[in-house]
């Protein structure tokens, strides 16, 4: 509760400047709705948004589960490879630098209106923070253990399995985290260039209809969505890596806890 | 100790050269490791002391020399048991699953070999901490368990790279305690290194002082104590006159 404390309290804050600043500045509310009309706006649209959010979650899901396969895949090849790793690692880095917001709507004339654009923009955004945090997560390896392993006679297998994987383990779950809180956005990026369903069209269409309250409603369901998609990431973590965590506590040392 | 360990005979290094590029590390160096013997390596830092240990590992192969051991074929695989200067103990593993680490990579059930390691934990001090995770261990009993690891892989030869040379002085002092009366029940051959003299002649057989790079042999000293003797060894007259010897050696290298 101390580590929720902090930044609720902040938001609370914020919230009560954004309501304060929208009732005695006197603008009108279509044009920026106070926090209790969008909380008003997300209540009563709540069956088209929630439809909607369904929707988006899919894609994003989808478009994530692919990324992370395909992107660990990438990792263990990059890692196996070191000329694949140079050939490779450049264009990657490369390939951040093309805004996703051009290729959207090509991607729309070449797939269509339909889920698949928005797989693909939300694996384009999270194939890359997977293959980086798995190719320096395997490159974290320690050095020594991994001779310790050679002089056991382990095989390329078990090297991999019992050391390379679970050494990479902490950074693989960080690129994990980062790829998983741009996979709704991203999502919404794919269907704001075009779209039947989804979130991102319906921001598109309360804009069309300078429905501002419901264009919040929607960016407060995506926020909260990434939140909680971002804590599921964590809890699994947590239950993967029970070591990594007691590590960071600083452990109870030995002899507190003799039986 | 667990399942017997098959022994080997006397092993035997002759006229081991390496190098890497242009800098030689080991230049003619000759070696006997006798039976159930503890012969300790002392020397100054880089002086090739951790390659002789990685060629006999299997980790690197010297240039030229030969290196027999009795009743085995070079190179053996399953002779030598390295335990590295840091514990190396995988942190994601408790301490139980840590030390039959040798033994799973050779294929013995974990099961079995869990259970081989419960019976030990009591004489590595380690006993009731099975389950728990080595970042919350001390650092002796890192060290410790790190030794078990190689202990429990079942190889005839251990060897042991500075074992306690990260370790505060009195958990060392405590460890070399603990080791010279375990080393009668591991029935073991070690080849041991270190920097620190009294350390070596606390434990070894026979002690070789090496030269700095490229390393040979300046000194072998067998180290003839009386152990089982009342009051503190270290101040005892044969303990001093053979500190003196070896020290001596290591100066005339300019190692010191």
């Amino acid at each position: 509760m101390k580590q929720i404390l902090p930044p609720l309290l902040l938001v609370l804050i914020l919230v009560s400047l954004w309501q304060l600043y929208v009732s005695w500045s006197g603008i009108r509310q279509t044009i920026l709705p106070g926090p209790f009309r969008v909380i008003e706006a997300l209540v009563n649209f709540w069956d088209v948004i929630s439809e909607n959010l369904i929707y988006t979650l899919v894609e994003a899901t989808l478009g994530f589960t692919i990324a992370l396969a395909i992107g660990f895949l990438f990792a263990v090849l990059l890692d196996y490879s070191p000329v694949l790793r140079r050939a490779v690692y450049p264009l990657l880095v490369a390939s951040q630098t093309i805004p996703i917001v051009a290729i959207a709507p090509l991607l729309i004339i070449w797939f269509g209106y339909d889920i698949v654009p928005k797989i693909i923009v939300v694996w384009l955004v999270c194939f890359f923070p997977i293959v980086v945090a798995g190719v320096d997560g395997f490159a974290s390896t320690d050095r020594d253990t991994t001779r310790l392993f050679k002089s056991l006679q382990a095989s390329t297998w078990q090297i991999f399995w019992k050391l390379r994987l679970p050494s990479a383990l902490p950074f693989i779950f960080s690129g994990i985290r980062i790829a998983i809180t741009y996979a709704v956005a991203g999502a919404v990026l794919g269907e704001y260039v075009g779209a039947e369903k989804g979130l991102g069209i319906f921001i598109q269409r309360s804009k069309n209809s300078f429905r501002n309250d419901l264009i919040f409603a929607a960016v407060l369901v995506i926020a909260v969505a990434s939140i909680l998609l971002f804590l599921l990431v964590t809890v699994i973590q947590h239950r993967t890596m029970p070591w990594y965590y007691r590590q960071q506590a600083g452990g109870k040392k030995a002899g507190n806890n003799k039986k | 100790m667990g399942p017997e360990v098959t022994t080997q005979g006397r092993i035997t290094l002759n006229g081991i050269y390496k190098r890497y590029n242009d800098l030689e590390v080991l230049r003619d160096l000759n070696l006997v490791i006798n039976e159930g013997e503890f012969v300790t390596l002392i020397g100054p830092s880089g002086s090739g002391k951790s390659t002789i240990f990685n060629i006999l590992a299997g980790l690197e192969t010297a240039d030229s020399g030969e290196i027999k051991v009795e009743g085995f074929n070079f190179p053996p695989k399953k002779l030598f048991s390295y335990m590295p200067q840091r514990d190396s103990l995988l942190p994601w593993r408790n301490i139980l699953d840590n030390v039959i680490l040798g033994q799973e990579l050779q294929g013995v059930s974990k099961k079995q070999a869990r259970a081989a390691a419960l019976a030990e934990l009591p004489f590595f001090g380690l006993e009731g901490f099975e389950k728990n995770f080595p970042s919350e261990l001390s650092g002796g009993m890192r060290q410790r368990a790190a030794l078990l690891r190689t202990v429990l892989t079942q190889r005839p030869v251990l060897l042991l790279d500075e074992p306690f040379g990260a370790l505060d002085a009195i958990t060392r002092a405590q460890l070399q305690e603990w080791l010279g009366n375990l080393k009668q029940r591991l029935n073991r051959t070690i080849l041991f290194v270190t920097h620190d003299v009294e350390e070596a002649l606390l434990l070894s057989d026979r002690v070789y002082v090496l030269s700095p790079r490229p390393a040979r042999i300046v000194l072998e000293q067998p180290v003839d104590l009386d152990r089982s003797g009342p009051g503190e060894l270290v101040i005892t007259h044969r303990f001093i006159e053979l500190k003196a010897r070896l020290l001596t050696a290591l100066k005339s290298e300019g190692a010191i």
